[in-house]
């Protein structure tokens, strides 16, 4: 009906005080959502971002057929030799979803300082790779936190020095190297011999960033050398700080005499595109006899941690999204139906004027649009406004699997927002539908002659 | 013969007037005797029916209301027709049955028996969009309590039943509204919220909003009830002036006596039933 939402912004005058509650509730719970929204953007992005470009793992990861779980158990035929390399990496260069590709070596070993060794997970990296990932505007935008080093430098800021590493904080301790390799630079040099059971120890262990590697390389012996420690970092993973290294790919491989590598690590310009590159790659190299797994990066297997969190994280969102909802339907549905009532002979006589059920029910649903749209409006003002606000006040946590804390940062994003929307103003239109329709159905007579209204 | 003239009938009044003819079933081929009987008298009573003029009728029209355990027999058998251009009152006490007559005539309510017959159609036919649009474009109704938008202004009241008319251009429209205010003498307060004007201003503003839409009748329910009697005086005035004018179909009810000298047809209905008709 013409000028519908007109009659229906005036009827909002009625009850001014109902009316401004209502628009509140609805904003406050819609802030609400807006909030856990943002909470929610902001900590899947920075899960993401996490797994994608400070875990090493690119948006999709590809290994051998099998090699995620068996790459460590049988090297020879689980990693990646040179021939199936040279055709991942071609694919990828030639596909332009596809922003880099980059080679990467796991393996196990021992981090030793000259008077004892403690097990290592060991990463092996290409410096150039590591230096693109860490400086990634998605890094810089979502994780910079921790993305920055402990102490010292990356280990692509320091191409001269032969064998960096970085070691995760935790085991940097446990190996007493409070000195990176710059800070240890011009020390007089420890003795060949350490006192390692002496009160010495301590000064001796700190006067170079010397760490030693050990390993059973790939055919059965044992292998060992020299690295610098450029650098101490947070692994992005809790149980990786009292034993993580991460190395030059060049390291890795000369430790354990290979020149094979665990994964291929695919970066993409959008991450909606990982499942589908990895569909594209998986029968792209099955068509030339090499046979990989592609697994984009919210596969369980592969990154368990990331779409274990997202999913609790969803359902927590989801279940206080839905009681939100819940409640402000509740709210509209009580506001409705008080100035239904109030109005009862009003609705007998537009009946009686001419307007059938329908329209009448669509006149009273147009209230509740508007009111449902100013409380959305200001909600959204509102909510936002809250995010700044909490982005102002710097809180700090610490979030479960990652060391150290991070800001509290809230990122409301439009889609979400306007998702949100789309799923709160039809459910307060339907509320409001609820009261109007059983009102609709009365006997205009009835209408005309109730004692409210 | 009787037979063709029964079909005669038949084809000119009964069709769909056929229930105004006591609800006689013509069916063809039922041959002479009882069912060519049958067919005269039905036909007859339609062509009375068309020649008669009566737009509106009430045929035999029963309504009980149930109030709890107690029911109560508003009508027992009512059969009314109004004629285009009549200026009917309906009088009768409290509970005698003029507002449940009302009701029905103006499909507002279904009688329990008997029908309603507007233009001819059973009323108790048309589904709510059908009844809705019959109100809309050919009743026009005054509430005793006026039943104004309290929100919306007098332009906005009057306009209201025209919203629904789909083809109406609004310049049409305004026109058409612009026209009833000044047929009522309300040019000057169309900007005016309902609860700024008095008693009988909005009256006139209910009977304006009923005539906006040019029906064929328009019901008021004791209209002058809530009004001092000059007031009501200048109330029927502008009916009596509007009925010749525009001979615009009325029926009112009222039990004020001194209304009733204004009026060319009284109805009078007693305990359910019309008791007595009386032309002036």
């Amino acid at each position: 009906m013409e000028r519908a939402f007109a009659v229906a912004l005036r009827n909002l005058r009625r009850n001014k005080r109902r009316n401004l509650a209502t628009v509140a509730a609805v904003a406050l719970g819609f802030a609400g959502l807006i909030v856990i929204g943002g909470y929610g953007n902001r900590v899947e992005h920075f899960l993401r971002t996490n797994a994608v470009y400070l875990q090493h793992s690119g948006h999709v990861t590809v290994y051998e057929k099998q090699g995620l779980f068996l790459s460590a158990a049988e090297p020879l035929k689980k990693q990646l030799g040179p021939a199936a390399q040279e055709a991942i990496l071609g694919w990828a260069k030639q596909d332009g979803r596809v922003e880099f590709a980059a080679r990467y070596l796991r393996g196990v070993g021992l981090a030793g300082n000259g008077c004892g060794t403690y097990p290592t997970m060991l990463l092996g990296v290409e410096p150039w790779a590591l230096a693109r990932a860490r400086q990634h505007r998605e890094v810089n935008k979502w994780s910079h936190e921790i993305a920055a080093p402990l102490r010292g430098k990356w280990l692509d800021e320091l191409p001269a020095v032969n064998r960096p590493a970085m070691v995760a904080g935790g085991l940097a301790k446990l190996l007493e190297k409070p000195r990176v390799y710059e800070e240890a630079v011009g020390l007089p040099p420890a003795p060949q011999v350490l006192h390692c059971d002496g009160k010495e120890r301590t000064q001796e262990l700190a006067q170079d960033a010397n760490v030693q590697l050990a390993g059973i390389n790939y055919d059965g012996s044992l292998s060992a050398l020299d690295t610098e420690m450029v650098g101490t970092y947070h692994p992005s993973e809790t149980l990786g700080e009292d034993g993580f290294m991460m190395t030059t790919l060049g390291t890795l491989q000369e430790l354990y005499a290979t020149d094979r590598v665990t994964y291929i690590g695919l970066y993409l310009k959008s991450p909606l595109d990982a499942h589908a590159v990895a569909q594209d790659m998986t029968r792209a190299l099955s068509d030339k006899g090499l046979q990989v797994d592609a697994l984009p990066f919210d596969d369980e297997d592969s990154k368990p941690y990331y779409v274990g969190t997202m999913a609790f994280l969803g359902a927590v969102a989801g279940f206080m999204t839905g009681l939100v909802v819940l409640v402000l339907a509740l709210t509209v549905l009580g506001a409705m139906t008080l100035t239904i009532l109030e109005r009862t002979r009003e609705l007998g006589t537009l009946r009686a004027l001419g307007f059938p059920r329908q329209a009448l029910i669509g006149l009273v649903v147009r209230e509740a649009v508007v009111l449902s749209a100013l409380g959305l409006v200001l909600g959204t003002v509102l909510g936002v406004s809250g995010c700044f606000a909490v982005n102002a006040a710097g809180i700090r946590f610490a979030p479960p699997g990652v060391p150290g804390t991070i800001q509290l940062i809230l990122v409301p994003a439009g889609w979400i927002c306007a998702i949100q929307a789309a799923v709160v103003l039809p459910c307060l239109c339907f509320a409001a539908w609820l009261v109007v329709r059983a009102q609709a159905k009365r006997n205009i007579v009835d209408l005309l002659t109730a004692q409210t209204g | 013969m009787l037979v063709n003239i029964a079909r005669t009938a038949w084809l000119w009044g009964l069709g769909e007037f056929w229930g105004a003819g006591g609800g006689v079933t013509c069916v063809w081929g039922s041959g002479l005797g009882a069912g060519a009987m049958a067919c005269l008298l039905g036909g007859v009573v339609g062509l009375l029916f068309v020649m008669s003029d009566a737009f509106v009728q009430a045929v035999g029209v029963h309504k009980t209301y149930r109030l709890g355990e107690t029911q109560v027999r508003a009508l027992r058998g009512v059969d009314l027709s109004l004629h285009k251009g009549e200026f009917t009152a309906l009088v009768g006490a409290s509970g005698s049955g003029k507002s449940t007559l009302l009701n029905l005539l103006g499909c507002l309510d279904e009688p329990d028996q008997g029908r309603i017959l507007f233009e001819g159609r059973d009323v108790a036919h048309l589904n709510d969009e059908q009844r809705s649009e019959t109100r809309n474009l050919n009743i026009g109704f005054i509430f005793q309590s006026f039943n104004l938008v309290p929100v919306l202004d007098v332009f906005e009241n009057v306009e209201l039943p025209l919203l629904l008319h789909k083809g109406l251009a609004a310049k049409d429209r305004r026109d058409r509204v612009e026209q009833a205010l000044s047929d009522v003498g309300l040019g000057e307060y169309k900007r005016h919220l309902p609860d700024k004007l008095s008693g009988g201003q909005r009256q006139r503003v209910a009977v304006a909003r009923a005539l906006v839409t040019q029906p064929l009748l328009v019901l008021a329910d004791e209209p002058t009830a809530n009004l001092d009697s000059e007031t009501a005086g200048r109330l029927i005035d502008l009916m009596v002036d509007l009925n010749q004018k525009r001979k615009v179909t009325f029926l009112f009810s009222t039990h004020d006596e001194k209304l009733m000298v204004r009026v060319a047809r009284i109805v009078r209905i007693r305990d359910g039933v019309i008791s007595a008709t009386e032309t002036a």
